[in-house]
């Protein structure tokens, strides 16, 4: 790491970040992808369930917070402004492979079949051995809620983010985080019933 | 079929909370960088060109309008004088007085 870097890491503030970002920086852009990217690698990953997607459309989420750094007004925090973008173009992915699998069904002959690229057995690096079978049991079922739902559960109980930061992404009261919430386990108790009950 | 109770269902999604997070694969920044220059220089090839392109294609569609008229035009004066007579020639009259 170079000095510039530790600089811009330890010293600047997020306004002094985001100013710098505003005149075209190299620099300072290299640190907000520094600072950033794991988180929402993570977050995309944990909506996507493909690693190659996930990869991509994190790619796709800093190139657009570059385009448009001088359009941010920063009535929110930088963080949640980034995350915002992330889980819109998370969200793009899966409509844009909806439309494609729908097409496929009318004319397969035009169209490749992608079934196989995103949730298709899903597990989350972070799990362990003994549990895999359950997790992608789980993750199947969060990957088939309405998309709201989706986004606010896997935010809420997977990454462990707070009801308040997930209203300011989703640009929802907590009121309505807490009923997509609600409304997410009611629709995962359902689609697990058979598994855990037979 | 037995609904799952609110215990049972916490405890099996315990299973997927709190995971440890899995981090951006590596040269991450390396391979954004390299794919915003990719799509800089497509994008500035495709500003340079495409006037370009354009005044080619503007060029090329005069151009065959013009000899689709030309030739019109000629098949018009061909056509019509050839109707004529062949009026005249049913009626059995001369074009000329």
């Amino acid at each position: 790491m170079n000095s510039l870097n530790i600089y811009y890491k330890y010293i600047l503030i997020e306004k002094e970040l985001i100013a710098s970002l505003k005149q075209g920086e190299a620099s300072a852009f290299k640190v907000l992808v520094e600072n950033y990217q794991d988180r929402v690698y993570y977050s995309v990953l944990n909506i996507l369930h493909n690693a190659a997607e996930a990869e991509d459309t994190a790619q796709e989420t800093f190139i657009q917070v570059y385009e448009s750094i001088s359009g941010f007004k920063e009535e929110s925090s930088l963080a949640t402004w980034i995350y915002r973008i992330a889980i819109r173009k998370a969200l793009e992915k899966i409509r844009k492979h909806k439309n494609r699998q729908r097409l496929h069904s009318i004319v397969p002959w035009w169209m490749p079949s992608e079934e196989k690229s995103v949730d298709a057995a899903y597990l989350n690096p972070g799990i362990n051995n003994e549990n895999k079978e359950k997790a992608t049991l789980i993750f199947k079922a969060i990957s088939e809620l309405p998309h709201n739902q989706r986004v606010a559960f896997t935010l809420i109980r997977v990454q462990g983010m707070k009801h308040e930061e997930v209203s300011e992404i989703m640009q929802l009261s907590i009121k309505a985080v807490e009923s997509l919430l609600s409304r997410a386990k009611e629709n995962l108790k359902n689609k697990l019933k058979h598994y855990y009950t037979s | 079929m037995k609904n799952i109770s609110n215990e049972q269902f916490e405890h099996e999604m315990n299973i997927i909370s709190n995971l440890k997070e899995v981090g951006a694969p590596n040269f991450f920044y390396t391979r954004l960088k390299a794919r915003m220059e990719k799509e800089n220089l497509s994008n500035e090839l495709a500003s340079t060109f495409q006037p370009i392109l354009v005044i080619c294609a503007l060029t090329l569609f005069l151009f065959m309008n013009s000899l689709f008229l030309k030739n019109d035009s000629n098949i018009v004066n061909t056509n019509s004088s050839q109707e004529i007579e062949a009026f005249a020639a049913s009626y059995d009259q001369t074009i000329s007085n």
